[in-house]
This record gives C-alpha cells, structure tokens and sequence, in this order.
C-alpha cells in the first residue's frame, strides 16, 4: 500500500512536468528547450465547436470553454490529492495522541475525553462542514474541519488497540516493575497503534479526496482560478452527450480505490480492510458499546498493589 | 441493565444539548448569517453602497440564543427567510419527499444484503467469496455522488427520450419510472454493499461459536446450520443496524437529490446552506440529531429487551 500511494505522490508532484505550457529547460544560448510532453497550460484557451472531440492535439477533447480536458484533469487530480494527503496526515496524528491519551491518562482525564470523542462523534458531520466552509475557504476550513470531527472514527480505533495492547502481560509485568503511565504510553503501547493508523490511511486518504471532490462537485468549496475534479464532473453532468467530459473525470475521481485498495487475490488484506471500513462507518459502535458495558469492570480491574 | 439505559439516555441528552448550543453559536457567529442576510436585502441596487458586513459578537450571540430558545420550542416558530414559511413545515413537506424513496430501499436493502451477505458466508467456492467481497467492498467505497453520474449517464444513452438529465420531480409528480428508480438504485449500491459486508463478518464470527461447531460435529450440514440457528440470529445484526442505515440514507440524500433534482430532505439541505437561510439550517440540524438518537435509543431498548428474554442455545 505504501509503495501505491508513493506512486500517486510522484504522481501529483510529476504533472507541472508532464503538462506546462511554459519551457522545462532552456540552455543558456537559447537554441534547446525541453518542453513538457502536453504543452498546454492548466487555463489556456482554445477555440472552435467546444467543446473540442479527442484529436491528436488534445488526446481528451477539451471542455465546454475550450481548455484542454487531459491537462485540467492531471492538475485537478494533482491539486485534490495533495491536500487530502496534508489534512490525512494531520488527522491520523491527532487520532494517534487522543486515542493514546484515552488509555493512557489516569480516571477523570480519560472519562472526559471519552466523552468528548463521543459528543463530537454525534455532531452532524455535512453541516458543520457547510458552517466551517462559510466562514473559512479552501486548506483552513479543511484544516479546521479534520481538528473538529474527522479525528474520531480513527481515534476510536486507536483506543480500541490501545486497550487490547493494555490487557497484554508484557504491559501488566511493566506495571509491576514500576513503570509510570507516561513510560507505558510512549515505550509500551505507542508503537503497537501503528497498525489501526496503517489500516485507516487508505480509508481516511480517499474519504477527504472525495470530500474535496464532493464539495466542488456542490459548488461549495472552489480551487479558481486552478482546476478541480468536483469542478469537472459538475461540467461533465452537464455535458451528458459527451462521454469524455464525464467518464475521463470520473476515471481521476476513482484512481484512489483502484490504487489504494487491496488487489482481489490477497484475502487478509481484504478482512482487515472489512473489519476497518465496518468499525470506521460505526455499524457495529452500538453493539461494542453493549459488551464493552457487561466487560467493564473485568476490563479496568485494577492491579493489586 | 435499566440503570445503564438511563445512563445512555442521560448521555444522549447531554450530546443534544451540546449539539443545539454548538451549532446555534456556529451559525450565528459566522459570517452569512441571518444578521447580514437582511442587510444585504435592503442593498440590492446595484448603485447602492454595499454595507459593511458584520457578525454577532459572542456576547450579542448569547443573548439572542437565551432569547431564541422559548421561540424554537414554541408553536409559533420562526419562518424560513428563503420560502416565507415555519420551518418545520417546509421541513416535514422535503422529509416526505425523501421519504418515499427511503422506505423502498430500506425494504430492498435488507432482501439484498442478507442475501448477498449469507451467499458470501455460506460459499465454499474461495474464488467466489473473494471476488464477491471485493466487489462489495469497492462499491462501498465509491463515493455516491459518482455513483449518481454514472447511473444519471446510462441512463441518458439508454433513454435518450428523456433528454441529458432529469429535472426537478418529487412523489406527486415524477416523470417517468425511470426517474423513480435511479435514485433508489443508487441508494441500494451503497446500503446493499454495506449490510452484505455486515451480514457475512456476523454469520462468519457466528459459525465459529460453541454452538454452531458443535451442530458441525454432529453432522449437520453448513447450509441447515446457516439457515435454522444463524439466519434467525441475525435479527439482532438488523437492530443494531436499523439506525445507521437511516443515517446513511440522510448522509446520501444530499448527493443524491442534488445530482437527480429531487426535492427532498438533501437537497432542502444544500439550498438552505446555499441560500444562508439559518432558522431552516439550525432547525434541520437539531431535528436530525434529535431523530439520530432517538432511533439509537429506541432500538436499542428494542434490542435490551429482546437479548435479555433470549433462551440459552441448545444443541440440536
């Protein structure tokens, strides 16, 4: 998986190089100059009956307002992806110390956070995302928004293979040697909650990918004067009768499932990604919720001294 | 077992409140709001000069919410600024709307998923099984609004009739079969993929508990275990569900009714946030919530009983 989203970076890194109008290279005389394979720009117009058909010139055609559809495609993937892998990485560490801090802080602490996890958890996702985007525009309310709500699914994870790893005899001989709860958080639990971080990147990667696409598909959040893929479906909806304004979008729009997720033939990859995607979208919250109330005193029985 | 349901309940309480105060502070704080909606009104020629736009402070914002908070629980509430009307009326007429398309793919959801769920379960063939969870699990990750396009799309080569998209139609007045059934189909691929996903990760975890090996040492075949001792179980996998799979209709609604123009709950939704009508934005929110958990509580007492009466397992 890795190795899958390394690509997709270089990916999104490479397009300036792949589609420019501008030179990439120009010797000091003057006489050479390397240019990039697509020499168009991401607003660079064209004329004719628009929106223009696949030709050799512009392998997808263009849009309705004559811009080459391949190069606003590669900027709006590239310009999409960069900024959900930013906010993701800023959202996973959060869920990795509040998730941490659950388990690790002593009683009233770890109650309290719990119970903000919990209420934050019951706030309506879309509309606090449509309140934060009508005060904040583009990366902040992004930003904003992954401090606010999307920590918790993962957090929740996190706390769940924190207290798995608390029950563990390694942890409880630790605690008989005197460790402080600061040195079993950090020494002991931490590294093991990288596999719930390692589990969710996929899911939480693309989830704000297509948030970001969804958003400028609504008309609610906007790149101008840059291109975006949300932007390009809505054109592409309204476009119908030409199948590459819709479908060549849409193929950008679904890179990251295609990359991201597990290939047919590897069943374990397949459970643990179930086994996230069904504890993530919170089917199954209310049901550990039961056991974890009839499991609870075994569960945080406390040591004898 | 009571006690901790109150507890639950007390706690739901407290997220309600939390949510109504939030959000009150969210939408009156920020700029958009109904303060500046109405001054921008009395600006709208073109020559006029544009106001300064400004916000509630906070100690202004929490006066008008100790001043709204007899007027929101009062029969006469406010009125939408965009359609001039009591929002919970124009909330119920969008909520009917959604509606009718939601009781049909709830009733189809649950006839799909437990069968596509148990015939992953219940499959000997690992080929199959695989291929079929892949499946499910990328139609559960593909986002519904591309979903939308892709259906709104064949369907505009399959029926050119009907022109390149489908306009505005709601339950009195829908064109076509056609126009009816895209977006319940585009429902169905996301519900449908989630509760076949559920269903087999329950019969699985199910078909390795004491009782369910022990009928396999006996003799009996996998399809009679599956299908006398842990079908009917799979009641309490729906109760638990129930909530969330309303939940995720309401999630969907927004992308759905936007792309096929319904006029419904989502798309009351983005016009309200779209047109900054915050008495409509602020009910809507706190409505939502409040039949969010109520329907958590309600099943789940639903699911208190009905564990607490259930006999013990007994070898056949």
């Amino acid at each position: 998986m890795l190795k899958r989203t390394l690509l997709l970076v270089v990916l999104a890194f490479a397009v300036p190089y792949l589609a420019n109008d501008k030179p990439l290279l120009v010797s000091p005389s003057g006489n050479v100059v390397f240019r990039a394979p697509i020499p168009y720009g991401e607003n660079q117009f064209f004329e004719g009956a628009l929106p223009l058909p696949p030709s050799a010139n512009h392998w997808l055609g263009t849009d309705d307002r004559g811009r080459d559809l391949l190069v606003r495609i590669l900027y709006g993937f590239k310009n999409t992806f960069l900024l959900s892998l930013g906010v993701t990485l800023a959202t996973l560490a959060i869920a990795l110390l509040v998730g941490l801090l659950s388990v690790s802080l002593p009683a009233p602490f770890n109650k309290v956070i719990l119970l903000t996890m919990e209420t934050l958890g019951s706030l309506p996702y879309f509309f606090i995302i449509l309140a934060v985007l009508s005060k904040f525009n583009g990366i902040e309310s992004l930003v904003i928004l992954s401090l606010l709500c999307a920590w918790i699914p993962t957090s929740f994870l996190v706390r769940g293979e924190a207290l798995r790893v608390l029950s563990q005899n390694y942890i409880l001989s630790a605690r008989v040697l005197g460790a402080s709860w600061m040195r079993l958080g950090i020494v002991h639990i931490l590294p093991n909650l990288f596999s719930p971080i390692r589990s969710s990147f996929p899911l939480v990667l693309s989830g704000f990918f297509y948030l970001l696409a969804y958003l400028h598909y609504l008309g609610i959040l906007s790149f101008e004067p840059h291109s975006s893929l949300g932007e390009l479906l809505t054109e592409g909806r309204g476009n119908l009768q030409s199948p590459a304004l819709i479908f060549a979008p849409l193929f950008a729009t679904l890179l990251p499932i295609f990359l991201l997720f597990p290939k047919k033939g590897s069943g374990d990859e397949i459970k643990n990604l179930q086994r996230v995607l069904l504890k993530n979208s919170s089917h199954f919250e209310n049901l550990e919720k039961f056991c974890r109330q009839k499991n609870r005193f075994a569960r945080f029985k406390k040591l004898p001294e | 077992m009571i006690p901790s349901y109150l507890k639950r309940i007390s706690t739901s309480f407290f997220s309600l409140v939390t949510v109504f105060i939030l959000t009150f502070f969210i939408l009156e704080l920020t700029p958009g709001n109904r303060q500046e909606f109405e001054s921008v009104k009395h600006f709208e020629t073109p020559f006029a000069q544009k106001p300064t736009l400004k916000s509630r402070t906070l100690g202004e914002t929490f006066k008008h919410f100790v001043a709204s908070v007899p007027v929101f629980f009062s029969s006469h509430r406010e009125e939408s600024l965009t359609y001039k009307q009591d929002v919970l009326h124009v909330f119920l007429e969008a909520f009917q709307c959604s509606l009718f398309y939601w009781i049909p793919a709830l009733l189809l959801t649950l006839l799909f998923g437990t069968f596509f769920g148990g015939a992953i379960a219940v499959t000997e063939n690992e080929f199959l099984r695989r291929n079929l969870k892949a499946v499910f699990l990328f139609l559960f990750n593909i986002p519904t609004f591309v979903l939308a396009l892709v259906l709104l799309f064949l369907s505009s080569i399959l029926f050119p009739f009907q022109g390149n998209s489908v306009e505005r139609f709601g339950p009195t007045h829908f064109q076509s079969v056609t126009q009816f059934l895209l977006p319940i189909f585009t429902y169905l691929l996301f519900s449908v993929s989630s509760l076949a996903l559920q269903v087999e990760a329950w019969m699985t975890e199910e078909a390795q508990r004491e009782y369910s090996m022990g009928l396999r040492a006996k003799g009996f075949s996998k399809p009679y275990i599956y299908a006398r001792h842990l079908f009917p179980n799979l009641f309490q996998l729906y109760l638990f569900s129930m909530p969330n799979i309303f939940r995720n209709f309401r999630i969907l609604s927004v992308a759905i009714e936007v792309t096929f123009r319904i006029t419904g709950f989502g798309y009351l939704s983005y016009l309200s946030f779209m047109n900054r009508d915050t008495p409509l934005l602020f009910f809507m929110v706190i409505a939502i919530s409040a039949m969010d958990l109520i329907l958590h509580l309600f099943f789940e007492g639903l699911t208190l009983i009905l564990l607490n009466r259930k006999r013990p397992y007994q070898y056949a």
